[in-house]
């Protein structure tokens, strides 16, 4: 009995240091079920069911059994890649295995899953993009094993929310599970083609290319439910491509994975108002998702969405908040990105207006391409002011990645200096806040531009080769 | 700066405390209980959520619901996991408090750091790119040449660079893609010539569905 006492005492005090710093909140677990877990791992509890594996359209379709995905499930605090087999519908745009990373917690059953940023291409020139001339996209070979282990240019983008320890930011998603959803498909995580690209000229390779991301995304899902524990919290967000990906991903995420509470942030990721058919003046991402609808087949996955969207409209993208605000009043949701934003406006305008390829010079092309981006960025608040669940944070500039991304590498910088804002109050609306999601818009640039120079932005600009 | 040597002095003590408290709560208390899925505002599901199960539950070694079976607190994992946690607070207090150091301390500290971001790293509990991020502030709270600083972080992005390369170029070599992007020509250029499909599909259907078919061939191995 007293040795047992005596080591029960031991185990409390111990206990007490297994706990991260950060105070209990739902989803947490009793250090007691910490250690617990660190030694037997809890089982899944929400598993795919045959209803979902079974359904006519984007099933969730897990590995089958006897693959080995390379999942430990008492590996915790480890960076440890999942390995999708064939079977699961899921593919790079190589036709290579679609793989993705897992850093497991033992303290709750909080998720956080980010959509790995990377650009887009939707014909032949940007997906094969011989002379890199063209903007194009990410991760044309495929995903290695060791990709978490590689300073490729996409993680180098990486944002405190994937790390465990960051020099820059301490949130409390660095003491969750994490999911890194890379990004090897070219459609923004929302295609759903087989593309036979054909070169402009008669000895041109011809180039098969899977815009697989809505059934990779669905495999992701398929596995963390037969793996992992439900998540009471479960925040979806990503950057850039991985923005639109979180967004347009978000509904059927959280549905399936049935969180007691969800969360977004789409950073740098917008899905602008263009209602097809309409004016390019008035709306400049008329071309893009024109062009879009028949590269990445975007019809099967938008009407997929719209059946229990009802307020999505599948002949304009734009309709997406409001649908999302409508379906899940009690999620907590946003989007951030730059006015000044010089790369995903480049991808929306550069290649679809004669006066932008025509430009004489580097100055003028950028100006004409900022000046649409103003025109949707100042049509896409309007939209968001009307939701109270959807917030919006657009600040000016950051010397940093062409102004492209608030939430990498740090949140600083992302400020919103008349209202004596930074981006962290934004995060923090959506993550902690309660009552309506803020709201919040940087009129000028000038105090951005008056900033001193950047050592750390430097760096990481060095690392993209910018 | 606060005397960490000070405040550790108190900690045992405490530690004890706390401990006795915990115990003599702990052994009145019965099994830990399940937790229960409110799922609380979610969009209708296509099945019940479950509620948690409980480490009696789970444990195929617990004799009864009503005592938590036993802890062995050296085990491995548990180790593990506070050394991590012990190595995220130790740095991010350097980061917090080295300004006040005086430079040998500082230079000392980010050294041993280092090593056991590099370690970490190695193990795959930091990512490359939150490796590389905290070797660059290591380097920056504890090189006060500003020139010099520049000089190390370009030497390390060279590094993690030409690892990055070295990586593509082994990808690209994979025999198993070599086999795929054989097999992958000659579906192409049969259903391309093709006027009538199968089963009711289209040409876009079809063609998915014979390439899925070879890489299952392909990839669906055991071993990654």
């Amino acid at each position: 009995m007293l040795r047992n006492l005596h080591k029960r005492l031991c185990a409390v005090a111990l206990l007490g240091l297994l706990a991260p710093a950060a105070h209990a909140e739902l989803g947490d677990y009793s250090v007691w079920q910490t250690a617990w877990n660190l030694v037997s791992p809890p089982s899944p509890d929400n598993r795919v069911t045959a209803a979902q594996s079974g359904a006519a359209q984007y099933p969730l379709l897990d590995n089958p059994s006897g693959f080995n995905d390379g999942f430990s499930a008492g590996k915790y605090g480890v960076w440890q890649t999942i390995t999708m087999s064939p079977d699961s519908d899921s593919t790079c745009s190589d036709g290579s295995p679609y793989k993705f990373f897992v850093n497991r917690a033992p303290n709750t059953s909080n998720m956080l899953i980010y959509f790995e940023p990377g650009g887009a291409c939707w014909d032949y020139e940007s997906c094969t993009n011989p002379s890199g001339s063209i903007l194009g996209a990410r991760n044309p070979h495929g995903i290695p094993d060791n990709y978490m282990s590689l300073l490729n240019p996409g993680a180098s983008l990486v944002t405190p929310f994937v790390t465990r320890v960051s020099p820059f930011e301490q949130i409390k998603t660095q003491n969750w599970n994490i999911v890194y959803v890379p990004y090897c498909t070219g459609d923004v995580f929302g295609g759903d083609k087989v593309a036979v690209y054909t070169g402009p000229n008669a000895g041109d390779p011809t180039n098969v290319f899977y815009h697989n991301g809505v059934r990779n995304t669905r495999s992701v899902v398929a596995w963390l439910k037969n793996h992992l524990q439900r998540p009471a919290q479960l925040f979806i967000t990503g950057s850039s491509a991985g923005g639109v990906g979180s967004l347009v991903n978000y509904y059927p995420f959280r549905r399936d994975m049935a969180p007691d509470k969800a969360f977004l942030i789409d950073d740098s990721g917008p899905l602008m108002d263009a209602p097809a058919g309409g004016d390019p003046t008035v709306h400049p991402s008329i071309p893009l998702h024109t062009q879009i609808r028949t590269a990445w087949n975007v019809a099967a996955p938008i009407a997929y969405l719209a059946a229990e969207l009802t307020a999505l409209d599948p002949n304009n993208f734009g309709t997406i908040y409001a649908a999302l605000s409508q379906k899940l009043p009690n999620d907590r949701m946003g989007l951030t990105h730059f006015w000044q934003d010089a790369i995903f406006s480049d991808y929306s305008y550069g290649r679809f207006f004669a006066d932008i390829i025509n430009a004489p010079d580097a100055t003028t092309r950028s100006q004409r391409i900022n000046a649409r981006w103003t025109a949707d960025t100042t049509d896409l608040r309007n939209t968001l002011a009307g939701l109270s669940n959807f917030g919006g944070y657009f600040p000016q500039y950051r010397a940093l990645n062409k102004s492209h991304c608030t939430e990498i590498v740090d949140f600083k910088n992302g400020d919103i200096q008349e209202r004596n804002l930074q981006l962290r109050d934004f995060i923090n609306s959506v993550l902690d806040g309660s009552g309506p999601i803020l709201q919040a818009s940087e009129a000028s640039p000038a105090a951005d531009y008056a900033k001193p120079f950047n050592l750390l932005y430097w760096t990481v600009d060095q690392i993209l080769g910018d | 700066m606060p005397n960490r040597n000070s405040s550790f002095r108190w900690l045992i003590p405490a530690l004890l405390v706390l401990g006795a408290i915990g115990a003599y709560w702990w052994l009145r208390q019965p099994a830990p209980t399940a937790r229960t899925a409110a799922a609380a505002g979610a969009p209708s599901a296509t099945a019940a959520v479950p509620a948690r199960q409980s480490p009696a539950a789970t444990s195929s070694s617990a004799a009864s619901a009503a005592s938590p079976p036993p802890l062995d607190m050296s085990d491995p994992n548990i180790q593990a996991w506070q050394a991590q946690q012990d190595f995220k607070n130790r740095i991010t207090a350097f980061f917090n408090e080295a300004k006040t150091f005086p430079a040998v301390r500082r230079r000392s500290e980010a050294a041993e750091l280092t090593e056991q971001v590099k370690t970490y790293e190695s193990e795959k509990r930091l990512t490359a790119a939150e490796a590389m991020m905290l070797r660059v502030e290591l380097i920056r709270a504890s090189v006060d040449d500003e020139q010099e600083q520049t000089r190390q972080i370009q030497a390390l992005n060279d590094q993690y660079r030409q690892a990055y390369d070295q990586s593509q170029a082994q990808a690209m070599s994979d025999p198993r893609m070599q086999d795929y992007k054989q097999r992958e020509r000659e579906i192409v250029q049969r259903v391309m010539g093709m006027t009538q499909f199968p089963g009711g599909m289209d040409r876009d259907a079809y063609l998915r569905q014979q390439l899925q078919q070879a890489r299952m061939q392909v990839f669906s191995q055991s071993s990654p």
